[in-house]
């Protein structure tokens, strides 16, 4: 049995349509009309333990709402959902015993009380032993960087500051399973890396099951061996990215400049092969599209020097980012 | 039994850090107590003022009077005291998403919502109208006798309860209404003030309505009664805890099917 187990699990919220202005506004009151929204549409997925699984997917395609279902804070429409043999909705407070929750968005820790007091309510709360407690502050200060924190009021802390403590207050009672929803959102690059390092680490010594959920790629491409692609309340892509990189982003472009003056037909000729896509860019410079798969890129820059004088070229590989926006289409 | 000094220390340690939290902010809780208090004391003025230029209504004496005003402000101080973050619970919680914190926590979530804040202010409200009982009391020559003391805490104990069920029942509605100014729990506000007299000066149906329909006559007038020896209401008295218990149970139940409703807010 997986760790965590999705099976045809959808989530259906029922959204009043507003209409506009302030007699729409009055209308509203008097007669309403309801659209139901598929937020999550059916999915299914596992996850074993010590896996780094990277969620992602536009804005409202039903990331946090997966989230929170496998969290325990929203009960689901249909389908069933398991973490570490629970139902989290059913059994939700067993549940949370074994599970850390960090929301970039939206801090967990009390907003006017020092970070230490939150921490002791925290250990208290979770029932951890004052030696654990003192074991994992020492933990944390030596990666997040928390000491000099701890005596600061949350509302006094700088998003970065806030977010360390956070993820240090999530993990106090050292969950086997950790849910980081956008934990690195706003940041710089310092604590950016130095969070990623963090959960790099931890997932590596202590075998914490991580689910990320993220807008920055980045964090995917250092973090997660597996991602889980979500649209529309659909899982379009499930595997790894890295490897997805390769196989879907199967366009290539070159980039050539010439020291003569280009005509593509004559370039077009000279190639004689189908499917390449000519762009050009100025009268010395133009960009050919491919398919790499079925093309070599070896040919077309050894046409190109067989007929003409370059210049420069260049191959540009495609960027993670692309990758991700090509399952996007391909799904619409 | 190991959870209740679990809940009870987890109790104390938040109510510790709530207070800490406030003192961060030192002139907001002064100005909190000084207005609360000043508060009180117009209100207790005005009562006072009013009962003794009329000697009884409807055969009700002056002390009588203050004793059951004293009883519903009483239980209505520590109901705000300690339940006092039941009435954000709609707005605040539900509609903002703060229930997401409240329910990743190990803790059962009401719990964790009524203890998160203790409204100081009340403790003025509390010392006045305890006051005006026990001056009552004494006026009216009343004999407290243990099992009387007994009753006494058991009663004001189930009216607090009874109009922390009603809150319950009136801000779990905003998992299906859509409340955002917690107007849901307004006319409570306003209505409460009728329990603060002898429930017999109003007509049958305002009678009925404050009984059986908002229960708040079970938060002073029918409790109050079993001190001032009056046999008529011995009935209501008995129904007192029932009625708490019933409150609670019927707000307790709309609460879980609400929860499974929530929406959070947001991502």
């Amino acid at each position: 049995m997986a760790l965590i187990e999705v099976e045809t699990l959808t989530k259906t919220f029922k959204i009043s349509k507003r209409r506009e202005g302030l007699s729409g506004a009055l209308m509203n009151l008097v007669k309403r009309e309801y659209q139901f929204v598929q937020a999550v549409d059916n999915i299914s997925f596992h996850v074993e333990q010590g896996e780094t699984l990277g969620y992602i997917g536009p804005n409202g395609a039903g990331k946090s709402t997966t989230i929170k279902i496998l969290t325990g804070i929203l009960t689901p429409t249909e389908g069933r959902v398991e973490v570490n043999g629970l139902v989290p909705h059913k059994q939700r407070r067993q549940h949370v015993k074994n599970i850390g929750v960090v929301f970039g968005q939206r801090s967990q820790l009390w907003w006017d009380i020092a970070v230490i007091e939150a921490f002791t309510l925290l250990r208290d709360i979770y029932e951890v032993s004052k030696n654990d407690f003192q074991k994992q502050l020492k933990k944390f200060d030596e990666v997040l960087e928390i000491g000099p924190l701890l005596h600061i009021p949350v509302r006094k802390l700088s998003l970065g500051q806030r977010v360390r403590c956070d993820i240090a207050a999530s993990l106090l009672h050292n969950p086997p399973v950790v849910f980081l929803d956008e934990p690195t959102i706003g940041l710089d690059v310092a604590v950016k890396s130095n969070i990623r390092e963090f959960i790099k680490e931890m997932n590596a010594s202590l075998g914490t099951t991580i689910i990320l959920t993220t807008h920055d790629l980045s964090d995917i491409e250092y973090l997660c061996q597996r991602t889980l692609i979500i649209d529309q309340g659909k899982i379009i892509f499930d595997g790894d990215l890295e490897k997805a990189k390769n196989e879907l982003a199967r366009k290539r472009k070159i980039q050539i400049d010439l020291y003569e003056h280009i005509d593509i037909d004559v370039i077009r000729e000279k190639l004689n092969i189908a499917q390449l896509e000519f762009t050009k860019r100025n009268d010395y410079s133009l960009t050919i599209s491919f398919d790499k798969n079925e093309i070599s890129a070896i040919n077309i820059i050894q046409t190109i020097l067989d007929h003409f004088h370059p210049r420069d070229m260049k191959i540009e590989e495609p960027t993670i980012e692309a990758v991700v926006k090509e399952i996007y289409s391909e799904d619409i | 039994m190991r959870s209740l000094f679990f809940y009870s220390k987890i109790y104390f340690r938040y109510l510790s850090q709530y207070l800490k939290s406030r003192l961060e902010y030192r002139a907001d809780v002064l100005i909190q107590i000084v207005s609360a208090l000043s508060a009180q004391i117009g209100t207790l003025i005005f009562v006072l003022t009013i009962f003794n230029h009329i000697p009884d209504i409807n055969g009700w004496s002056y002390g009588e009077i203050l004793f059951i005003y004293g009883f519903s402000q009483t239980s209505m101080a520590l109901f705000s005291m300690f339940f006092s973050n039941l009435i954000n619970l709609g707005r605040l919680y539900i509609l903002d998403g703060n229930l997401d914190r409240v329910l990743l926590r190990p803790l059962p979530p009401l719990l964790q919502i009524i203890i998160e804040r203790l409204d100081i202010g009340s403790f003025s409200t509390l010392a006045l109208g305890f006051g005006a009982l026990s001056y009552a009391a004494v006026k009216l020559n009343l004999s407290f006798s243990y099992h009387l003391l007994f009753f006494f805490v058991v009663l004001i104990f189930s009216a607090v309860l009874i109009l922390g069920g009603v809150v319950l029942i009136l801000v779990s509605l905003t998992f299906w209404v859509k409340d955002p100014t917690g107007a849901i729990a307004w006319p409570l506000m306003t209505i409460r003030d009728f329990a603060k007299y002898p429930i017999t000066i109003y007509s049958a149906p305002l009678q009925v309505f404050l009984s059986w329909i908002l229960p708040l006559a079970f938060t002073s007038f029918y409790p109050a009664t079993l001190f001032l020896e009056r046999t008529d209401y011995i009935f209501h008295v008995r129904m007192t805890p029932l009625i708490a218990l019933l409150t609670w149970g019927i707000g307790l139940f709309i609460w879980k099917r609400g929860l499974q409703r929530y929406e959070s807010a947001g991502s």
